[in-house]
């Protein structure tokens, strides 16, 4: 049994639309310019056709046994077989809509539902304007990032600052040392802004990627949960490939459509207040009206809650999804177990 | 006509909560009368077909879509409420979020003037440590305030670090309550409600709410509760401003600052480097964050600890297993 697995699964990598060519591995998406590519249903219809045959083969099969089941008054084998037939003409109805699907989700204008994206046409679709709203964020932290990266390098300037070595010998003193306690402040916003753009560069990797681990994962489930044996396994992959190919990025485009508006006017009040100061530490911005560290603090807090906070609560929804779509399609696949690994 | 939501202090368009819930509501009822002639249909088949598995099926799922209708009515009248008569009405009479927003601010408040005066006592003694004398003759390089005054400017920077924190960790959390005031119920009740219905995506429709409801409803009412356990704000802010305009009888000439010979002033600050007094001025500089102790640290994780356990008892019961989620997720923080 191990062997025919192992070896459906080769069969299933050669035709799951991976080709390797001189040491490279490239894969074709599953989408391009707002539709289904013309790559993907290439690879679907060598897939489709075998999917059909394991599904046909399966359902003959426990047909054969239904009616051995009936003469030979066994229970157990007819209600076996008559689950096994279920199945089968479920894995038929998965195979023929797989194209209807992809084909949906590649051509979901989002605006239609009634989400602002600020995009139009075909480049609408969830992958597309959740990229474009990680994009966005990540455009806000770096301007942030380099707008604090300024303003601590001339602290850090000003703090060592000294006047007095002139004669070779007399005292020295450093006025602006109390500028290195600012600095210090702003190391640590610094250092919550690098790790919050890293995060979200994390994302928009994740979501390219999970094109590429639909066009590799939804076909191997499909083939898969045609065989009893396989079901289970196959169904969580399916699940699995939904999972991170649909419901992440629309987990992506509802919550990073709140946040993002709201880090923009937050960078925008911090830079001007910024920009009025300019780098004269006698300037009433540093202490009246909203305070450029006030501003600062609060930039950087709503960055947190949109790089840290948002992407644990979506990835907590995202495995109660794959775990809820895994049970119903074969067996129940936890995500979450992957954490006990770190 | 919209209804005005309480509109925070800085923006001057409120939440539409109206609006979206005109949207959600006919669609959530749509989808609860489409569970039910789902499972009609299916124990029609299955009673037709003779296929056992599917009636049982259709049995649950009718308990489920059930239970679905019970909360899309719940929450259809709860928001009625809200809308109607205000969020205040539903917790005796009082704004959780205004309460929230209060008290985060004066958090905020409390922590900027401890950072504006430990700056501007850190400012003279920085300066005076920085005094140095030198001669590149002889190749000596000498700062004899530094040995008196380090301990204690090291324990305004030590300050300075820690209200930093504590004020990125007060703006996260008004961030967040920012963040659920917007979308709790414009987002993640009404996506939740709308997900459990299916029973492919019941636990993350389940999850959804109770996320949306504890974030939205308990954390903001947490916060009330400990506005009334802490001390008024204003009270921090003009301690810390008192502290920051003497530097509480710290007199520098008893350390050798006024000495006009070089020899008396390094006996001096030497002498005094261990000195009672130093130590008694250093004790004195670190209670300055006592009386914001308890409001950065503990009170803020004590609301986050409640309203993560009430998310967690409150997911099962809405059809969300995250016992194995959360786990991995503690690990992973």
């Amino acid at each position: 049994m191990k062997k025919i697995i192992i070896g459906l699964l080769l069969i299933s990598l050669m035709l799951c639309g991976c080709t390797v060519t001189g040491g490279q591995m490239t894969v074709t998406p599953a989408c391009s310019s707002g539709a289904v590519s013309p790559g993907f249903e290439t690879y679907w219809m060598n897939w489709q056709g075998l999917s059909f045959l394991a599904a046909s083969t399966v359902f003959l099969l426990a047909a054969f046994v239904y009616t051995l089941g009936h003469v030979l008054i066994h229970q157990k084998v007819i209600m076996w077989a008559k689950q096994q037939m279920e199945e089968a003409i479920l894995a038929m109805a998965i195979t023929l809509f797989v194209i209807g699907f992809v084909s949906f989700l590649c051509t979901l204008d989002l605006n239609t539902l009634g989400i602002d994206t600020g995009c139009t046409g075909a480049n609408c679709n969830l992958v597309n304007v959740a990229f474009g709203r990680l994009s966005s964020f990540y455009t806000v932290i770096m301007r942030g990032f380099a707008t604090v990266l300024m303003l601590n390098s001339f602290m850090s300037n000003a703090a060592t600052m000294t006047v007095g070595k002139a004669f070779g010998v007399g005292p020295v003193f450093t006025p602006l040392a109390v500028f290195g306690d600012v600095s210090q402040s702003l190391t640590a916003a610094i250092i919550v802004l690098m790790t919050s753009a890293i995060m979200v560069l994390t994302q928009m990797i994740l979501l390219k990627m999970t094109e590429s681990l639909f066009v590799i994962l939804f076909p191997i489930g499909v083939l898969l949960r045609s065989f009893g044996a396989t079901r289970g396994f196959g169904g969580g992959l399916i699940a699995l490939s939904i999972g991170f190919f649909f419901f992440y990025p629309l987990l992506a485009v509802l919550f990073y459509g709140a946040v993002l508006g709201d880090v923009e006017l937050t960078y925008s009040g911090m830079a001007s207040s910024f920009e009025n100061a300019g780098l004269s530490p006698a300037s009433t911005e540093w202490v009246t009206g909203n305070p450029i560290l006030e501003l600062l603090a609060g930039f950087v807090g709503k960055t947190i809650v949109g790089a840290i906070f948002m992407p644990l609560v979506m990835f907590m929804i995202l495995v109660s999804f794959v775990k809820g779509l895994s049970y119903a399609l074969g067996e129940e696949v936890d995500v979450s177990n992957l954490t006990r690994l770190i | 006509m919209q209804v005005i939501w309480w509109t925070e202090p800085w923006s001057a368009t409120p939440v539409a909560v109206e609006g979206v819930w005109n949207v959600w509501q006919p669609v959530a009822l749509t989808a609860v009368v489409t569970a039910f002639l789902v499972v009609a249909l299916a124990y029609m088949l299955g009673i037709a077909l003779n296929l056992d598995g599917l009636r049982k099926w259709a049995k649950s799922e009718f308990y489920q879509a059930l239970a679905s209708a019970v909360i899309v009515g719940g929450l259809i009248f709860m928001i009625d409420i809200m809308l109607n008569e205000g969020f205040q009405t539903m917790i005796g009479g009082m704004n959780p979020y205004k309460k929230a927003y209060v008290y985060l601010d004066g958090v905020m408040s409390s922590l900027y003037y401890i950072y504006i005066n430990v700056y501007r006592t850190n400012f003279l003694l920085e300066f005076l440590a920085s005094f140095t004398i030198y001669s590149n003759a002889v190749g000596f390089d000498l700062s004899p305030l530094e040995i008196i005054l380090s301990p204690l400017s090291e324990h305004f920077h030590f300050q300075a670090y820690v209200v930093t924190m504590a004020a990125i960790l007060t703006a996260f959390q008004r961030a967040l309550i920012h963040l659920f005031y917007n979308t709790g119920f414009t987002v993640f009740i009404p996506a939740g409600v709308l997900l459990r219905i299916f029973p492919w995506t019941r636990g993350a429709g389940g999850l959804l709410i109770a996320i949306g409801i504890g974030l939205s409803i308990v954390y903001p009412i947490m916060f009330t509760f400990v506005a009334m356990m802490s001390e008024n704000p204003s009270e921090v802010r003009n301690k810390a401003n008192e502290l920051g305009n003497s530097i509480g009888g710290f007199d520098l000439s008893e350390f050798g600052a006024c000495a006009s010979d070089f020899g008396v002033m390094a006996d001096f600050a030497t002498e005094k480097a261990l000195s009672p007094q130093l130590k008694a001025a250093s004790a004195w500089i670190l209670g300055w964050l006592s009386s914001v102790w308890l409001k950065i640290f503990y009170y803020p994780m004590l609301v986050l600890i409640v309203t993560f356990t009430f998310i967690r008892t409150i997911s099962p019961l809405l059809g969300a297993d995250i016992t194995e989620i959360g786990q991995g997720i503690v690990r992973l923080l």
